[in-house]
């Protein structure tokens, strides 16, 4: 099931950047940038959505499992969220002629990704039982998310060199970005449901050693 | 188009050194779960 919706998510992917290349080519070139860039920037605050509730759902129930989908969703999270950063750092590039530039959205999406570095960080480095690095990587995890909206309104709200929405001139260009935002979407939940399940046969085993 | 390619490149090659470090994972909690002895039910990993 897993290998197939992978291999799905990877036509998705290969068939978009085909469309989005060819028929669905957005003027100047370098805009193209757009069909890699929305979609992991879609996928990555949805993964920090998933951490956001698995962390509240660990504090609530105590269940391992929530921690379990907590920590695979912010490493999932935080490789879109490289992957969000370094493209629009490139389309800054490309477009501006600057790598960065202390625009809201800009600094918040960077606030962003340290933030989940600092989560992943503390999860291998706390010391302290399971069950305490847990409930402190939970209740960090909810801090972080107040980043989030950050990141969607402040382009919004503040005047900044970053667009707030975009719209397309063709059927092509929406049809490609609608593809690679579902290959993404079935990668990243593909790779989610991987990673949790490699957590939680660790957990499991360690727990089996120790008795 | 040399900004297009690194853009691209990048990500694919983000997604491809993830996918493949995630593979190795569950191919290793596969070998340690069946020298631990557990269950064949629980060793399904793709």
């Amino acid at each position: 099931m897993r290998r197939w919706l992978m291999v799905l998510a990877m036509v998705m992917l290969i068939l978009s950047t085909g469309l989005g290349l060819t028929k669905g080519q957005i003027v100047p070139v370098q805009r193209n940038i757009l069909y890699v860039h929305v979609p992991n920037s879609i996928g990555a605050l949805l993964c920090f959505v998933a951490l956001l509730i698995a962390s509240v759902a660990y504090l609530i129930t105590d269940r391992p499992i929530y921690d379990l989908v907590a920590a695979a969703s912010a490493e999932v999270g935080t490789v879109l969220a490289t992957i969000l950063n370094a493209t629009g750092m490139i389309f800054s590039r490309a477009e501006w002629n600057v790598w960065w530039t202390p625009s809201p959205r800009l600094v918040s999406s960077a606030l962003l990704w340290f933030l989940y570095v600092v989560y992943l960080i503390l999860r291998t480095s706390l010391p302290g039982s399971y069950r305490r690095r847990a409930r402190v990587c939970a209740v960090f995890g909810i801090i972080a998310f107040l980043d989030v909206p950050m990141v969607y309104i402040s382009a919004r709200f503040i005047p900044d060199i970053h667009r707030p929405d975009f719209s397309f001139e063709s059927a092509w260009q929406t049809a490609a970005l609608v593809l690679s935002l579902s290959g993404t979407l079935v990668l990243a939940g593909v790779l989610l449901w991987l990673r949790t399940d490699v957590l939680r046969r660790r957990l499991e085993l360690e727990s089996q050693l120790h008795r | 188009m040399f900004y297009l390619s690194l853009a691209f490149g990048g990500a694919w090659v983000c997604h491809l050194v993830y996918l493949l470090i995630i593979d190795r994972q569950v191919r290793e909690m596969t070998r340690r779960s069946q020298a631990h002895g557990e269950s064949p039910g629980s060793q399904e990993t793709q």
